[in-house]
């Protein structure tokens, strides 16, 4: 009895030794399973609508194109709502928004989103983390501020928000993409990827919503943050977004 | 300084069943307790163990241990020898405890692999099976000698 209580404390002390020698490299691994929990959600949406007859000189693309059409722009302002839920300080390094038809997404063996992309197409491997596959897609747009971006602080506290808004101008050469934001429902579709301060393994939160716009004449809106007699203010640095009340 | 040649096979068997038995015996207890053919030849290893200077006879005839002295390749635990191998084998196996550990981190957050880690994991586990064996089989050795 002695004797196995004594070697098997021998042999504890010489396993934990081999450990201890290790720990150069296991103590900053470990660190890696540190994570923030993010969350995000696109709770704005303007979609400008502009038509441009492809007649018009300046525009004329290729007349010999029987497919030719006249040129649509979309202008897009998508806000973000990004919310760090952890205890942790966060550092924001990714961010994308988007706007299609059908937009599906594949997280593990878990499919969200559209019906018909998730009947019709096969997206393989489903088991290979995240994926997002999109059908008439009106707008994309992804940041990477993981470094130096002009006037943007990549910081997010803990239990804070931060409003983040995505704007540009695209041509939506689609029918189908156009008529699907000019009558129909589209899906929207918001990521955001973060690290926690210092060690610490990046983590990604996405949200999809099926939203029919309202219509502004041409233009569509997608709101459920802002009230009539509120407007948005942009930071300088083009990416933080405030609510101010109109005077 | 004792020779490992001088202390080996069976004279080594019965010097580290007295350091077990730790009473004063006499040539018919080794006998038995060894596995021996005869007290003579008992009585012979003993005598020698006294004459190395590893055992005192007392008034009754019996030999006590008068020195605990280091055997090559072991370590004394309490009473008993056991193979410094199966203790190194128990390092190599926190080793790669910790190496599968960094593994495991690794491909759960889908981190890259290094080849050249994965090399020397296996190289740990070599090492750790090894001395394992090897101590066993020398602890299996010493008692059957």
């Amino acid at each position: 009895m002695e004797l196995h209580f004594k070697v098997i404390l021998g042999s504890i002390i010489a396993l934990m030794l081999g450990i201890a020698a290790t720990s150069p490299i296991l103590v900053p691994n470990l660190a890696l399973t540190t994570k923030i929990q993010l969350d995000v959600d696109v709770v704005y949406a303007y979609f400008g609508v502009q038509e441009f007859n492809s007649q018009i000189t300046g525009l004329w693309r290729n007349s010999s194109n029987i497919y030719e059409y006249d040129l649509r722009f979309v202008s897009y302002f998508i806000v973000l709502n990004i919310t760090n839920l952890s205890d942790k300080l966060a550092i924001i390094e990714e961010f994308e928004a988007s706007a299609a038809q059908e937009i599906l997404i594949c997280n593990g063996t878990n499919r969200v989103g559209s019906e018909r992309l998730r009947e019709n197409m096969s997206v393989s491997p489903s088991n290979v983390g995240f994926n997002v596959e999109m059908e008439n897609r009106i707008v994309t747009d992804f940041r990477d501020v993981s470094r130096y971006y002009p006037g943007w602080s990549q910081y997010l506290s803990p239990k804070t928000s931060r409003l983040i808004a995505l704007t540009g101008i695209v041509e939506v050469s689609n029918t189908a993409a156009y008529d699907a934001l000019q009558s129909g429902t589209i899906y929207l579709f918001g990521r955001v990827k973060g690290r926690p301060l210092g060690e610490g393994t990046s983590s990604t939160a996405f949200c999809l919503k099926h939203v029919q716009p309202q219509g502004v004449g041409k233009d569509r809106l997608y709101n459920c943050v802002i009230s009539e007699n509120q407007m948005w203010r942009m930071d300088t640095n083009g990416l933080d977004v405030y609510i101010e009340t109109r005077r | 300084m004792l020779s490992d040649e001088e202390l080996e096979g069976t004279t080594l068997k019965v010097y580290v069943y007295i350091v077990k038995y730790g009473k004063p015996v006499g040539p018919r207890e080794v006998m038995r307790g060894v596995n021996l053919s005869s007290p003579s030849v008992a009585l012979r290893h003993l005598q020698k163990l006294e004459a190395l200077g590893l055992l005192q006879k007392n008034s009754h005839g019996k030999y006590t241990i008068k020195e605990k002295v280091n055997i090559k390749g072991h370590f004394w635990v309490g009473r008993n020898l056991v193979p410094r191998l199966i203790f190194y084998s128990f390092f190599f196996m926190g080793v790669l405890i910790a190496e599968i550990t960094i593994l495991t981190i690794r491909f759960s957050i889908n981190e890259p692999m290094q080849t050249e880690f994965l090399f020397l994991t296996s190289i740990t586990a070599i090492a750790t099976i090894l001395f394992l064996i090897e101590g066993i089989m020398l602890h299996l050795k010493t008692k059957k000698d």
